[in-house]
This record gives C-alpha cells, structure tokens and sequence, in this order.
C-alpha cells in the first residue's frame, strides 16, 4: 500500500488544493474516473488530484491512471488479510491504520467518494478533509449523502432506463466541472492495421452473446472484407471461451486471420493493440473503455443490465445496438432462463455495421435505412455519441424511431440540468407516435399528482416551522404535522405505481428527503422545505415539457384539435 | 477455524449492541465495519 512518484504527470508550477478521489470499483469505473478527471485537469490544472484505490484494479491501469492523477494510494487487501485467519483482526487493522495514516498525513480539501460501494462509504467516513462529497457513514452508522449530483447518481443509476447522463458525466457533475465544450479530435484511421478487435465477454453471461452468434459476426466480417483481421482478446478466465469461437468449425476457412490473445495481453499491451486497430466491437466492458481512450471506434452490443445511456464508451462517434426487448435493460438481481434480449440483435446488424464502418468510418441514418433490412432493425435500438454541452448524448440512427425511454430521458436531461446545475439544454422536440403520445399524457397525471403532493408537503413544513417560532409550541401539533409529512412521502412513492416514468423524480427525491441538512428541528424542517419546494419545480418544468412536446406534434402532424385528457 | 472471522463476529456483537442502545460509534467501531466489508467484497470478488 504505498505510493511512489516516479512516472506521475508533471506538476502544475502553484498547485494549491488537493482533491482526493476514492474509487474502490472495478477496471470499467477507473477508466471512466479518469476520464472525467482529466476534465477536471483541463479546466484546473492548479488543483494536486490523488487517487484512493484497489490495487487489484488499479496497478494493471498504473499506466493511465499516472497521466491523470498526482498521487495514487493503493488499498492492498490481500495484503491487508495475508495470514488473517491466524492473525486475526489485530494484524489486519495495523494494516488498515497504517494505509489510513498514510493517507491522513495528506492535507486534503475536497474527498469525492465515486464509487458508492459499502466499502468506500466506510472509507471515506474514516479519511480527513475538509470538505466530503459522495456517500460516507456518520457515527450512527447513517450513510450520508449531502450533494446533489451524488444524491441522483445513488438514486437512478442501475435503477430504470430513465437516466439520461453517461457515468462520466455524472462523474464530471460530482466533482463540479460544468464545462460546455468537448475537445472533439479527429483521428485519422489511415494509418491503422485493418484490424477489428473483438471482446465478446462480459463480466456476466446476461451481458454477453454465446459463442456461436460471434462466430457468425466474426465469419460475415472475415468472408465480406477480405484484407480484414480479427484480434480476439480477453481475460485469462475467458480463455476457454475464446475457444469455444476461434475451434469452430465454421472460422477453420479463416483461421490465418484471426488471432487469439485472450489471456495472453497485460492491459497496457491491449491498449497498444487498440490503437493500431481500425475498430474495436464488444459488450458492455472495461475493454470498450480502454478503446475510447485509444481513439478507436467501437461499436457497442449492450445487453442485460446494461444501461447504453450510463456506460457506452465515453467519445465521440461510438455505435450502440441495444435490444427493443420490453425487459431491457433489467435489473442483476432479476432471473432469467431465456435471455429474450440475446436473440433481438441479429447478427447480421452488426456484421453489416462492421462492414460499413471499416469501409466508409460512419453510420448514418440514410445507410440503415438502405442498407438494414427492416425484419432486422424492428428489434433494435442504434445510437451514434455526440458531446452537446461538454455532455455525451446517444442520437438515433433508425429514422422515425424514437421510443418513450429516449423522450423521457431528453425531458430529464432538460429538467435535471436546469433543477440541480442551473443550466440550460436546448435540444429539439422529439417526435411523438401514438404509443409515445400517449405515455406522455399518462405522466401528465401522474406529475400533477406529484405536484399537489409536494405542495401539500411544503404547507406541513411551513407549519412546523411556525408552530415552532410560536410562543408556546405544541409538540403535539409538531407530531402530527410530521405525521403528515411521512404520509405525503408515501403517497409520492405509491404514484410511481401508475407512473413508471416518474420513477427518476420519486426515487431523487426519497434520498434527497433521507439526506435533509441540519442538526435540529428548524433546520431540518427547512431542509424538508426546500426539498419539496425542488420537487414541485422539476414537476412543473416536466408538465410544460411535455405539454410543449404534445403541441408541437400536434402543429407538425396538421393536428389542431386539444387535448382531452383529465389535466386540460 | 478463521481467527479474523471469530474476531470480526465478537466486534459486530458488540457494535449492534451500541446501536440498539443510540450509543454513537467511533473511529475504531467504523473501521471494524470497513474491515468486514472489504473482506465480504474480497469473497464475492474471487466467486467471479
């Protein structure tokens, strides 16, 4: 557990404060980390970044990670519990206060707890600093959560298909860089090996085709682009499914072009093979990461639990194929025998997309329109990144296909943006179909229910505080006015029930209440205030969001009759 | 037999018993708690 200098970025002349980062998660969450610190290094190249992580993720990312960060302190538990069956706890705290005491020798400003694992939260609850942001644990043993931006990321990421910001930019909010540019680089492909890297695992099976679909996409893209290679990497672990795709019988033909480095590259050798290739294609993995970094393209096969608007790789130009499947993305902990998603991608997609990419670099609405059947596009969902204001967005590429997930998602990105940073994104009116049209008008509902609520809930709060600054408060008005409070809150989740899509405002919101600021009743009842005052601003912006939405589509279909649900 | 185990249980006993009681935790009682959770997070690290 220590931290050497050597190989660390150059340091700024004056640096002033020092930011510290814990990221305790995996390889996929280092990768993303850094990128959104490198933001950070851009706008504040003043500021000393360390970095807090395990070393079993972090070493084999010691050669990215040193570019981005002044400082790592790796949290080493294997060395923390060698011998700990016999040592017992003793050895294994020495340990920890040692890494601890390490870490507290540094004078840091601002603690930003990324990862919002059990672990971390511990962990940042134990480490000094003035300021601390993400979730930590009080000394009742109370997870804490006082910024907002980490508040909505513990409350919607690997929650629904709702979230409209990739992990990076959460990442980037967190910390507080509120950039409206993107450094957008071309990368010239000329002189790349005509090489597609594939990496067709995923940490689990539900994230991952079997086998014999990507021996198709790997026979199509091998038999249809003749000077074309096929580098399969992966894990040690992944070994022997490698080989269940380069043994089949179907790639013998082809077998002097595709090469197998499964287990056989260090992470740091696989970014060297990324940058020589054309195009990277995988499943949702650290691997995709690796390869934004390169500047290589990649096209994405999100399955499962993946959320395409959370973690596709992190540039511009990166391809998405997502399943329409009504499950998707589901949740880890749900079961699931038959994997509907798996079969709703064709391979023949993807192979094509291969094809197009390597000949001409780009996808565009015009070439799926002529070029993918529409028996194969009926099932899929194709996104194409774009940085708009400093953030990452996912556009369409099937023409007229906008499902109610990617315009709910717009109005969220929209509301959120102007409701917690005070920033303003203009993004066009999406189109509606009649399915979309109506979900828009059965949020409308739900969202004036939430609004009576919320003001319902300041009402209460208001007389708390009034009750209070009285001259003989009752505690029994107090009582019952908090009882009141407790029953609008339940009411709140119970519309989640009839207004799926409002799950984003309902599920924000119970953490934000479960974080309210202050030590005493006044403080705390004016936390409770102000909370549901937010609360009824993010309804009423989502309200004329979507009665804007609906009147437009009305103007633009020739439509000029109003609208008749119950809110006119 | 797991002598960090069997230390961790006896600790974790002792810390419910202060939360049952609104006793507020300290420094030594929450890096107990790290320790376990960065154990549990070893073991289901290596199941896959």
């Amino acid at each position: 557990m220590k931290a050497s200098n050597s190989g660390y970025r150059a340091q700024a002349e004056t640096q002033s404060a020092t930011l510290a980062i814990i990221q305790l998660t995996r390889f996929g969450d280092l990768i993303q980390t850094s990128q959104a610190v490198e933001e950070l290094r851009r706008f504040h190249p003043e500021y000393r970044v360390v970095l807090i992580a395990r070393s079993q993720f972090a070493k084999p990312l010691e050669f990215i990670l040193k570019k981005t960060f002044d400082k790592i302190y790796y949290l080493d538990t294997s060395k923390l519990f060698v011998n700990s069956e016999i040592g017992g706890f003793k050895n294994t705290a020495e340990g920890l206060n040692r890494f601890l005491g390490e870490l507290n020798s540094e004078s840091i400003e601002v603690l930003i707890n990324l990862s919002f694992s059990k672990s971390s939260s511990y962990l940042s609850s134990l480490i000094k600093s003035v300021h601390k942001i993400g979730p930590f644990f009080d000394f009742n043993n109370k997870m804490q959560i006082n910024d907002k931006w980490s508040q909505f990321l513990f409350a919607t990421v690997m929650r629904g298909p709702l979230n409209p910001f990739a992990l990076v930019d959460l990442f980037k909010n967190i910390i507080g860089i509120k950039s409206t540019e993107q450094i957008v680089t071309q990368v010239n492909l000329k002189n790349r090996s005509n090489t597609v890297v594939i990496h067709p695992f995923a940490s689990q099976e539900r994230k991952a085709w079997k086998a014999e679909k990507w021996v198709e996409v790997i026979y199509r893209t091998l038999k249809e682009n003749e000077s074309c290679t096929v580098q399969i990497v992966g894990a040690r672990n992944e070994i022997l499914k490698s080989q269940m795709i380069t043994e089949n019988p179907l790639l013998k033909t082809y077998s002097s072009r595709i090469q197998n480095l499964t287990g056989k590259t260090s992470l740091e050798e696989l970014s060297a093979e990324l940058k020589k290739a054309k195009l990277f294609v995988g499943h949702d993995s650290m691997v995709g990461h690796l390869a934004a970094l390169t500047k290589t393209p990649t096209l994405t096969v999100s399955l499962g639990s993946v959320r395409p608007q959370e973690t596709t790789p992190y540039h511009a130009n990166a391809y998405n194929l997502s399943p329409r499947t009504k499950c998707f993305p589901c949740f880890p902990s749900d079961t699931c025998s038959f994997n509907q998603c798996h079969h709703d991608i064709p391979y023949q997609v993807v192979s094509a997309a291969i094809k197009q990419l390597l000949d001409k670099h780009e996808i565009t609405v015009e070439w799926m329109k002529t070029a993918i059947s529409s028996f194969h596009i009926s099932s899929v969902n194709f996104y194409r990144t774009r940085f708009h204001n400093g953030h990452i967005t996912l556009d369409s590429l099937i023409e007229n296909h906008v499902d109610s997930p990617d315009i709910f998602r717009t109005l969220y990105k929209i509301a959120w943006s102007f409701v917690i940073n005070d920033t303003e994104e203009n993004l066009p009116f999406p189109k509606l179909t009649p399915v979309t049209h109506r979900d828009l008008l059965d949020a409308l509902t739900g969202l004036q229910h939430l609004y009576e609520l919320s003001e319902f809930g300041k009402k209460y709060s208001r007389y708390i505080l009034e009750e209070i600054s009285s001259e003989t408060p009752s505690i029994n008005k107090i009582k019952e006015y908090s009882k009141k409070i407790d029953e609008i809150d339940q009411l709140q989740a119970m519309v989640q029930k009839t207004s799926p899509n409002l799950a984003p405002i309902i599920d924000y919101f119970a953490v934000r209440k479960a974080n309210l600021y202050g030590d005493n009743v006044v403080k705390l009842t004016e936390s409770s205030y102000y909370s549901f005052e937010e609360c009824s601003t993010l309804c009423t912006i989502i309200f004329e969001l979507i009665e804007n939405t609906i009147s437009e589509h009305k103007l633009s279909s020739g439509k000029t009759s109003s609208r008749n649900d119950a809110n006119k | 037999m797991d002598i960090l185990k069997d230390d961790l249980d006896r600790e974790f006993l002792r810390i419910k018993e202060k939360l049952e009681k609104g006793t507020a935790l300290n420094e030594e009682d929450l890096k107990i708690i790290l320790i376990s959770t960065l154990h549990e997070e070893d073991l289901h690290e290596s199941k896959q």
